[in-house]
């Protein structure tokens, strides 16, 4: 864990030795912008309670694959990775539904389940979110 | 058989017996008793009141849109589900849980499941309803009861802490020789992992190379709103549907259907499973306690507050 805080603390301060685009700024399938809106399914890198806005991932869908889904909202030149089994933290402003997170791609067991309007910390283990599950 | 059943029936009186003089301290003069009898079934994870718990969310959805709706968004109210659902379904734990079931079940459906149709997301780009949304929140809570939010949110804890380690659990108890036995059976039918290290730490069929469950309503994430400041965008709905697996995934789901029933493991794991599951509600059986009286009072009242049966 102080290890992952060291590199996040290296990556956004250390942006000139950063080897990466941010692609996923391109392809968040939230909104792209830094605060985690009403309606968005929202995952944190290291959980701050969403006090910081990057490293965070938004969704207003189902997502089958995180193994594909890019952390947004990056520091200029910061490198970009994807959010399976790497999420901290995790906010549903979904205002219908509850979202399962799952151990594996394509909904392969679910381990926790979100109500709405809450955030915590979660585990590192999520390859795949649904709605009203 | 009939002597594991009776072991399981004493097992779950001898905690009901337990529980019960515990229960009756604990309950308000207005607190229904603890309902243990849920407890009698084979599956000690019927104990959660998912069903409750679902009731409870929509009863508060219900009173929070229709207050909505009063501030001039009617939005959320008119793509409300009509009825509610239990939000911890996979607490339910059957031998579907672990696989198909039959040969026709493994060659239509594979690992995947039929999808329940979910509402439409609502995306709101305006403050009045975000601040709208604040109040009628709270006041939905309140109005289903003060403890309301707290044995929600409390419930949902509960359910996740049973959820987390069931799956983990039961494939360590069912042990390496039982997997090598499975590689063994599927390696026999031309189906082997792409790491067969990996398969014995986490036994999924994800490991064969082959796309599983994948959904078939996938796509809706690619939608995106049009963002116009002052708007609130609702999104398309999502139908129910219903899954059919690939041939190759079909393929390897009638093998892994074949070899969990003629290795043993399909009776092996599901007994696992209901020990797995006992030790858990013995862990947490304070927390049932303190918990379902709650529950059931409160789903009780949104019931009455919305006019359901």
């Amino acid at each position: 864990m102080r290890v992952r805080h060291v590199i996040a603390a290296a990556m956004a301060g250390a942006a000139a030795m950063a080897v990466g685009a941010t692609p996923a700024q391109a392809i968040d399938r939230g909104d792209s912008k830094a605060a985690c809106n009403s309606g968005e399914i929202c995952f944190q890198w290291l959980y701050d309670n969403f006090s910081t806005s990057s490293y965070q991932r938004h969704f207003w869908y189902n997502d089958s694959n995180h193994g594909d889904d890019y952390w947004s909202n990056l520091p200029d030149l910061s490198p970009a990775f994807v959010i399976a089994n790497d999420a901290e933290g995790l906010w549903n402003r979904d205002s219908s539904c509850a979202v399962t997170l799952y151990d594996f791609a394509n909904y392969g067991t679910a381990y926790t389940v979100f109500p709405r309007d809450f955030r915590a910390g979660i585990s590192p283990r999520n390859n795949s979110h649904k709605r009203c599950a | 058989m009939i002597r594991r059943r009776r072991g399981r029936i004493a097992w779950l009186t001898a905690l009901t017996t337990l529980l019960l003089p515990v229960a009756a301290c604990s309950e308000s003069a207005a607190e229904p008793p603890a309902d243990l009898a849920a407890a009698k079934s084979d599956q000690p994870f019927s104990l959660f009141l998912g069903e409750e718990l679902g009731q409870i969310d929509y009863a508060q959805l219900k009173v929070r849109n229709k207050c909505l709706a009063k501030a001039g968004y009617p939005q959320n109210l008119n793509i409300m589900l009509g009825r509610p659902q239990n939000p911890f379904r996979h607490l339910v734990v059957t031998a579907r849980t672990f696989g198909p079931t039959s040969a026709e079940e493994a060659k239509r459906i594979g690992f995947g499941r039929d999808s329940l149709a979910a509402p439409p997301t609502v995306l709101s780009f305006d403050p009045s309803y975000d601040k709208a949304y604040e109040e009628c929140t709270d006041s939905a809570w309140r109005e289903l009861s003060d403890d309301a939010k707290k044995v929600y949110y409390g419930y949902f804890d509960l359910g996740n802490k049973l959820s987390q380690p069931l799956s983990g659990a039961v494939n360590e108890r069912t042990g390496a020789t039982a997997w090598r036995a499975l590689l063994s059976c599927l390696a026999g039918k031309g189906h082997r992992p792409q790491n067969e290290q990996e398969f014995l730490r986490t036994p999924t069929p994800a490991l064969f190379g082959v796309p599983v469950g994948v959904d078939a309503a996938e796509g809706l994430d690619r939608w995106k709103p049009k963002q116009v400041p002052g708007t609130v965008e609702v999104g398309p709905a999502v139908p129910a549907t219903q899954y059919q697996a690939g041939p190759a995934e079909s393929a390897l789901a009638l093998a892994w259907f074949e070899c969990r029933r003629d290795t043993g493991i399909d009776k092996q794991q599901l007994d696992v499973a209901v020990q797995v599951q006992r030790e858990l509600v013995t862990k947490y059986e304070s927390s049932f306690l303190e918990l379902n009286p709650q529950v059931t009072r409160i789903a009780k009242q949104a019931a009455q507050l919305i006019g359901a049966p």
